[in-house]
């Protein structure tokens, strides 16, 4: 039977109260975002979700509404960056295996065969959008982060 | 006239002489040619010389280190023994003070005169003052015990504080030894504290001193996080310590993929990634380890504490540090059998260990990779595990992004020049078929380039042609024509026989190829699934460590039980 170390739970939370702290002075340091790599929220996940329908394959139409559910997760944690591109696994099936929403510049959402080459930047992130553990991969400058089924996030 | 006579005269001298010197020519040119091949094997003779000799100045250097190494080691020992050899006099002295003191049978004199004879012998030495102040604390000499304090807390003050708080500790002043403990706490830097700040976090992890002892260390690692938290890098180094840590953990098994070893052109990358995804199980029976409260604690508290209070004592000090620092460097050059790049590796690797003074977040990093070099047990590793929790869980799943990230889409073959893609193995039949198009491609070049002797059928054909020439225009010669007829109609059989032949051992040949390769194929299909299958089940176990790792709660890990913490205090 362990015993109880801290009888207050709160004593241990001293990474909440980092976060808290940052909140309020709103001070932001590559640390602290690394503590603050947020849960996305699912009405942001739901939105990708929406492509797997197929119904904006290959066009620009809806884009703008995915766009703006993107900027309105990414202003909310206050990250000023965008990600480059949101890649995805593609439920649409054999030959398809990614999907992928450009913000870099073309604004489009493409679907991707198995045998097609995407951008540079974009390959790097295509094993992950493949596995099954991650619900999409977000492709930065600098970054990749893997969103898990759950919204949580993993910086690579 | 004279221009013949000349002419005459020297032509055959010139020739017999320009001969001769052709012949002589000749003669040297067909030396040279000697000369080229034995100069040539006078060459490759020296290169295996000169290889063989490099080979013997590597050997002979790796030689020599060992030997000077063994000879240093030996040096080296002496004189930590010469310049320290008396601090391990105290360090004794510490330790069966006592428990003379506890069996009460050393009298107050003999520990009074065995104290001061050490601070005599050992000046400069903090443990010789604290000595003192132990044995006129147990004979009830104020002034003197609050002298030598004084003198024990200047020599150095957190040393001693740390002894002090272990002493009181063990004779169950808990009070004092609390005060003591705050006394440890309040001279630690975040950034700069001492090795044997450990020994502390140990003690009070064990729950050997009372409730609020936890709650001071507790409110100081808080404080000492939020510091540390706030300076740049400082979390993003220890993530990435970790990753290298779990990285370093991969396991070293026998490949089980021959056949893929031999022909998959992307073998590496393959043997990598499962021996990555492998390292998810190491993973989990290490924190599984660490975290099982199922260890035995019910060693008795006064022997843990004689531990502790043993590490304090026994472990070197500051200014032994360089020495023992070299003795390491020649141990490994030992162990290394005289390879000194590979021994100065391995201490770069352990250098953080050795540093003298380390940040907190480096000693619980310590903590948790070496344990036995730092000096942790498996209860401050488990501390230490639940402290930097916050940046294990990122760093082991950024770990599994990137090995997850590197795990070839593809396996690439080459069975006889036959190459081929696949996923998982599940286009069996299309690679089937292309495997038998390719051998059938394969034929036909073969085929093909089987010579057809032309100028033979020709000849052939003369003299059918020949024979039928005879047998119609000198009917008395029929017998001629038919043996010429016989000839020709041979030769044709005769190469056409010879054409087939080869034909039909061409494709024996090729059959074979193909027989052979279809059952590579079909083995390496069999590895490419068992392959793919192992490696989805190695990769699903980083899953559940990430779960064990999410339900690890700090309050979780004294490991020590209710019961025995509350016969302690």
């Amino acid at each position: 039977m362990p015993k109880i170390m801290l009888e207050n739970q709160e004593d241990f939370h001293y990474k909440s109260d980092i976060e808290q702290k940052e909140k309020t002075e709103g001070t932001s340091s590559s640390v602290h975002q690394f503590l603050n790599l947020k849960k996305r929220s699912f009405g942001y996940m739901n939105c990708i979700d929406k492509l797997d329908a197929g119904n904006l394959s290959n066009n620009t139409q809806g884009i703008e509404e995915i766009i703006q559910s993107i900027k309105s997760e990414f202003s909310k944690d206050g990250l000023v960056d965008l990600p480059l591109g949101i890649l995805s696994k593609c439920a649409l099936g054999h030959p398809y295996d990614v999907h992928l929403i450009d913000l870099s510049g073309k604004q489009i959402i493409r679907h991707y065969k198995i045998s097609e080459f995407l951008d540079e930047q974009f390959e790097r992130g295509r094993n992950l959008a493949r596995h099954d553990a991650y619900k999409m991969i977000e492709i930065y400058r600098n970054k990749i982060i893997l969103i898990r089924k759950d919204g949580s996030t993993v910086q690579l | 006239m004279a221009n013949h006579v000349i002419s005459y005269a020297d032509l055959s001298f010139i020739n017999n002489a320009l001969r001769a010197i052709s012949s002589d020519v000749s003669e040297i040119n067909s030396e040279i040619s000697l000369l080229k091949l034995s100069h040539q094997s006078i060459q490759a003779e020296l290169t295996i010389l000169a290889s063989k000799f490099y080979q013997f100045l590597k050997e002979d250097a790796k030689h020599k280190a060992l030997q000077l190494a063994e000879t240093r080691q030996g040096n080296l020992k002496q004189d930590l023994h010469i310049k320290y050899g008396y601090y391990a006099e105290v360090r004794r002295l510490a330790t069966g003070i006592l428990q003379g003191v506890d069996a009460g049978i050393v009298s107050d004199g003999s520990i009074r005169m065995a104290t001061e004879e050490m601070m005599l012998k050992a000046p400069g030495y903090w443990l010789a003052p604290a000595l003192v102040t132990i044995a006129s604390w147990i004979r009830n000499d104020k002034s003197n015990c609050e002298k030598a304090l004084k003198e024990a807390l200047r020599r150095d003050d957190y040393r001693t504080s740390l002894f002090l708080m272990l002493i009181m500790r063990r004779l169950k002043r808990m009070q004092a030894s609390t005060k003591w403990l705050e006394r440890c706490f309040m001279h630690q830097d975040p950034f700069n504290l001492e090795r044997e700040f450990i020994i502390i976090l140990e003690a009070v992890t064990m729950g050997l001193f009372l409730p609020s002892a936890r709650q001071i260390m507790m409110s100081h690692i808080k404080n000492w996080l939020e510091i540390i938290s706030q300076k740049e890098n400082f979390i993003e180094e220890q993530k990435l310590q970790w990753v290298n840590f779990f990285a370093s953990k991969a396991p070293i098994k026998d490949n089980e993929y021959i056949l893929l070893e031999k022909f998959s052109t992307n073998w590496t990358e393959l043997e990598n990634s499962l021996k990555e995804a492998r390292t998810h199980e190491v993973l989990n029976n290490y924190f599984k380890d660490i975290i099982n409260p199922s260890r035995d604690f019910s060693k008795n508290v006064v022997e843990q504490l004689d531990e502790i209070l043993n590490l304090l004592v026994t472990n070197f000090d500051d200014e032994e540090l360089p020495l023992q620092k070299e003795v390491r460097l020649n141990q490994l050059i030992i162990q290394m059998e005289g390879d000194k790049a590979a021994a100065q590796a391995v201490m770069d690797a352990e250098k953080n260990i050795y540093k003298e003074k380390v940040n907190f977040l480096q000693l619980l990093a310590n903590a948790t990779f070496n344990p036995d070099i730092s000096g942790a047990n498996k209860v401050t590793q488990a501390l230490a595990v639940s402290i930097c929790l916050p940046w294990i869980i990122p760093a082991y799943e950024t770990f599994t992004a990137q090995c997850r990230s590197k795990i070839p889409a593809t396996v690439e073959l080459d069975i006889d020049g036959f190459k081929a893609t696949t996923t998982d193995g599940s286009n069996q039949n299309e690679l089937f078929e292309k495997h038998n198009a390719y051998f059938q491609q394969i034929l036909l070049k073969e085929t093909e380039k089987i010579p057809q002797n032309t100028a033979g059928y020709l000849m052939a054909l003369f003299f059918i042609l020949i024979s039928i020439f005879i047998f119609y225009n000198y009917s008395s010669l029929y017998f001629l024509s038919a043996v010429i007829l016989i000839f020709g109609i041979g030769i044709f059989i005769y190469l056409l026989n010879k054409y087939n032949k080869a034909k039909k051992a061409v494709n024996q040949r090729i059959n074979e190829r193909k027989e052979k390769s279809s059952i590579i194929l079909n083995g390496c299909i069999t590895e490419i699934v068992d392959y793919r299958k192992e490696l989805t089940l190695e990769d699903a176990k980083s899953e559940k460590l990430s779960e064990l790792l999410a339900s690890i709660v700090p309050e979780n890990f004294t490991g020590i039980s209710r019961e025995t913490a509350r016969n302690i205090i």
